[in-house]
């Protein structure tokens, strides 16, 4: 072997082991950076020039990774970030029907009746006719004030999936971005791989859905529904077109050119699905029940009511009215008459006369709160409140157990890929000594060599 | 499996976290005294807690109504009992008058009816304390009795309140109680004392001795009444037995789903708060780990 062939051999060994040095450094480098999966190089032995001799040469640096568990990932993602928003929004709307006390609707129910059955013991006191009043009055109260809230917490989860649409638009086009910087230049940087394998796991967290690599290298991330989101280098715009939604809120679309599609409904994961559910099928639920309640109870007691005489006029007045078109939880409101004026309030039987003690509508309102007047004529009023005030909180604490099972899911992934492709300092230590170590052993090699040439040369 | 220093940072958060929101939401109980404020915690002991907070706002209502009822009917108890000892004076009075006074004696004797049918009517126009005639059926603000003649204004109908789940009982006698015939002509007591007064001012013992059976009659009704009264008053009795039944019953269910155990959140929360320390000791205890290896 010729002189210069050791010193080759030496200058390779120096490289090979100063990118190993390089390798560890970038590793511990990135030990925090966000999704960064850590990189290895390997060293091959080769023969150079006679076969006593031999080099060695670089294989990488590649990344430790599986694709098996990335995509396992994006899916456990996806069911998070729809359990997690399901959790937060309809921890959200059961405080919103629930008022205060969690049971606001059902205590107010229970304090007209209260205030009716007092009433039949003294149809001539005022004090009792206001307080029957000021019950009356509560309940429409709570009616709108759960209306109002439901309401607000639907358009509350519109600004919510506006900002997560703003949010998965952003990360569809950085997807796509990453897919032409890789395939443009495939051995270019093995973390543009990891940046987009951590958009793909965070879009998953707020669509749903998956990715796949294709043959080309390029990343695909497709939605329920076989809409696609990212297509190599192009990727879609996802929107919230106000007010198309069949709930009447916001519709997610997914704009790619001229197509355009309604995802609303087929969502199946992710956080803006967890939000539609809340919004367009639980809240749209318990704002259609309450509606129903406040109409079946106003109807019954307006029935009874008009039925019966005040203190001072004639009959078929209502205590129920609405502020605007039909009665719904958010319309129903007190007669102003009555309101102003408890003497109104009929507690006696009709063709009693005026200032009559007779208590006998009074009676009958208050028999009422046994009447199942609701739920199609199998509830009672005040087991109606419960049901409903009870499904929202029966839908929020199944999303409170999903959100535990899939945050177990997610975490257990993530030690997985982390056991596999996390950084560990004490290793990256240990690797970057060994491969220090080496490089000045060749260095050392490359020396001697030099010297041996230095001794050649004079003795020459 | 490879533990990242990443990783073990992630487990001491996660743990710290964990740990905090536990010992968060003891002291959240202890402090408010309420352990189940939605259905999300617990779905059927919240339904169950609803309903029984149902049942106590309703009886809460009957306590009042009860008491209420029950005062009304004791002042009309009352009122009887001095109606009823009008009768008995009367028949006193009609006894004597009817057998061997003289007619000076009968006018004395009618005046004194006179006095004693006033009395009697003032007792059956009586005013509970919330202004409402005791005896009225058809104005609360009209006395039911005229004030001269006795006459009676009104129907026979007991009014009833609502005391309990599906309960009614009566509350208030009507003054068609002192009624001794419907008529026509309708007569009550106190057109038996007015005839009695006429019949000792025209000096006729026989039409006196004639009144004497429906003054039987008058006392009887009264009785009657009274026993009714009894009756409602009982019921009422009852119906309040039942109504703190209920109370008990749902203070007990209120405890068990709703209110905070003391000791148990006391216990929960030194618990939590040891774990919390626990937690964070072995968190330092990683991380010093992790510095050792790098010095």
């Amino acid at each position: 072997m010729s002189i210069n062939a050791l010193l080759n051999l030496g200058g390779n060994a120096i490289l090979a082991h100063n990118a190993g040095v390089a390798t560890a450094g970038k590793n511990i480098a990135n030990v925090n950076t966000e999704g960064y999966q850590r990189e290895l190089l390997d060293l091959r032995a080769t023969a150079v020039g006679a076969p006593i001799l031999g080099g060695v040469r670089i294989v990488g640096p590649y990344r430790v990774n599986t694709l098996f568990l990335a995509r396992r990932e994006e899916d456990a993602s996806g069911q998070k970030g729809y359990a997690s928003a399901s959790a937060r929004a309809l921890e959200a709307a059961e405080r919103a029907v629930g008022g205060a006390t969690g049971s606001d609707l059902v205590d107010a129910i229970s304090e007209l009746w209260g205030g009716m059955i007092e009433l039949s013991a003294a149809p001539l006191d005022l004090s009792t006719r206001e307080k029957a009043v000021n019950a009356a009055r509560r309940l429409t109260t709570v009616f709108q004030r759960a209306a109002e809230n439901l309401e607000r917490e639907r358009d509350d989860a519109d600004s919510r999936l506006t900002a997560l649409a703003a949010e998965a638009t952003e990360l569809a086009a950085t997807i796509s971005d990453l897919n032409h910087a890789i395939t443009v230049d495939p051995g270019r940087d093995p973390a543009l791989h990891d940046r987009r394998d951590l958009a793909a796991r965070k879009l998953a967290e707020i669509m749903g859905g998956s990715a796949r690599i294709d043959p080309d290298g390029m990343m695909r991330f497709v939605v329920a529904g076989g809409v696609v989101v990212v297509d190599g280098t192009r990727s879609a715009t996802v929107t919230i077109s106000a007010g198309t939604a069949p709930s009447g809120y916001g519709a997610i679309e997914v704009i790619d050119g001229d197509f355009e599609n309604d995802v609303t409904a087929t969502l199946d994961g992710g956080k803006m699905a967890g939000e539609v559910r809340m919004r367009d099928v639980v809240a749209a639920d318990a704002a259609s029940d309450l509606d129903a309640l406040a109409l079946s109870l106003a109807n019954a007691v307006n029935t009874q009511h008009a039925a019966g005489i005040g203190l001072t006029d004639a009959t078929s007045r209502n205590l129920f009215v609405s502020s605007s078109g039909a009665i719904t939880a958010a319309t129903l409101g007190l007669s102003s008459d009555i309101d102003a004026d408890p003497r109104l309030l009929a507690a006696a039987a009709a063709g009693s006369g005026t200032m009559s003690p007779d208590n006998t509508n009074a009676l009958a309102l208050a028999a009422l709160r046994t009447s199942l007047t609701t739920g199609g004529g199998s509830r009672t009023a005040t087991d109606e409140a419960i049901r409903i005030l009870g499904a929202v909180g029966q839908a929020a604490a199944n999303a409170q157990k999903d959100e535990e099972v899939e945050d177990g899911r997610v975490a257990s992934l993530a030690e997985l890929r982390d056991s596999l492709s996390g950084v560990s300092i004490e290793e990256e230590m240990t690797r970057l000594a060994a491969f220090r170590n080496a490089a000045e052993a060749a260095a050392t090699f490359v020396s001697t060599v030099d010297e041996l040439l230095r001794d050649l040369v004079e003795r020459l | 499996m490879r533990i990242t220093e990443r990783r073990m940072t992630e487990i001491v958060n996660a743990s710290l976290e964990k740990t905090r929101a536990e010992a968060a939401k003891k002291a959240q109980e202890l402090s408010s005294g309420v352990k189940l404020t939605r259905a999300s915690q617990d779905g059927v002991g919240w339904a169950e807690a609803a309903r029984a907070r149902a049942r106590r706002l309703t009886a809460d209502a009957h306590e009042s109504t009860i008491a209420r009822s029950r005062e009304r009917l004791q002042a009309q108890e009352g009122a009887l009992a001095g109606i009823g000892n009008v009768l008995e004076r009367a028949t006193e009075i009609a006894i004597q008058g009817a057998n061997a006074a003289t007619g000076d004696s009968r006018t004395l004797l009618a005046d004194e009816i006179r006095r004693l049918m006033s009395a009697g009517i003032q007792a059956a126009n009586t005013k509970g304390n919330d202004g409402e005639y005791l005896m009225a059926t058809s104005s609360g603000t009209t006395a039911p009795f005229d004030t001269g003649t006795g006459a009676y204004s009104g129907s026979s109908t007991v009014r009833e309140v609502d005391v309990g789940p599906e309960l009614t009982v009566g509350a208030k006698v009507p003054g068609s109680v002192l009624q001794l015939s419907a008529g026509p002509p309708v007569v009550n007591i106190f057109t038996v004392l007015d005839r009695i007064a006429d019949a000792l001012e025209a000096n006729d013992p026989d039409d006196v001795a004639a009144e004497l059976d429906n003054l039987e009659q008058g006392r009887e009704n009264v009785a009657n009444a009274r026993g009714d009264i009894a009756a409602y008053l009982a019921a009422l009795q009852q119906a309040d037995e039942a109504r703190s039944d209920t109370v008990i019953n749902t203070t007990q269910i209120f405890d068990d789903n709703v209110a905070t155990d003391v000791v148990e959140a006391a216990t929960g929360l030194a618990r939590a708060e040891a774990a919390v320390e626990a937690a964070r000791v072995a968190g330092q205890q990683m991380l010093q780990l992790v510095a050792g290896f790098l010095r």
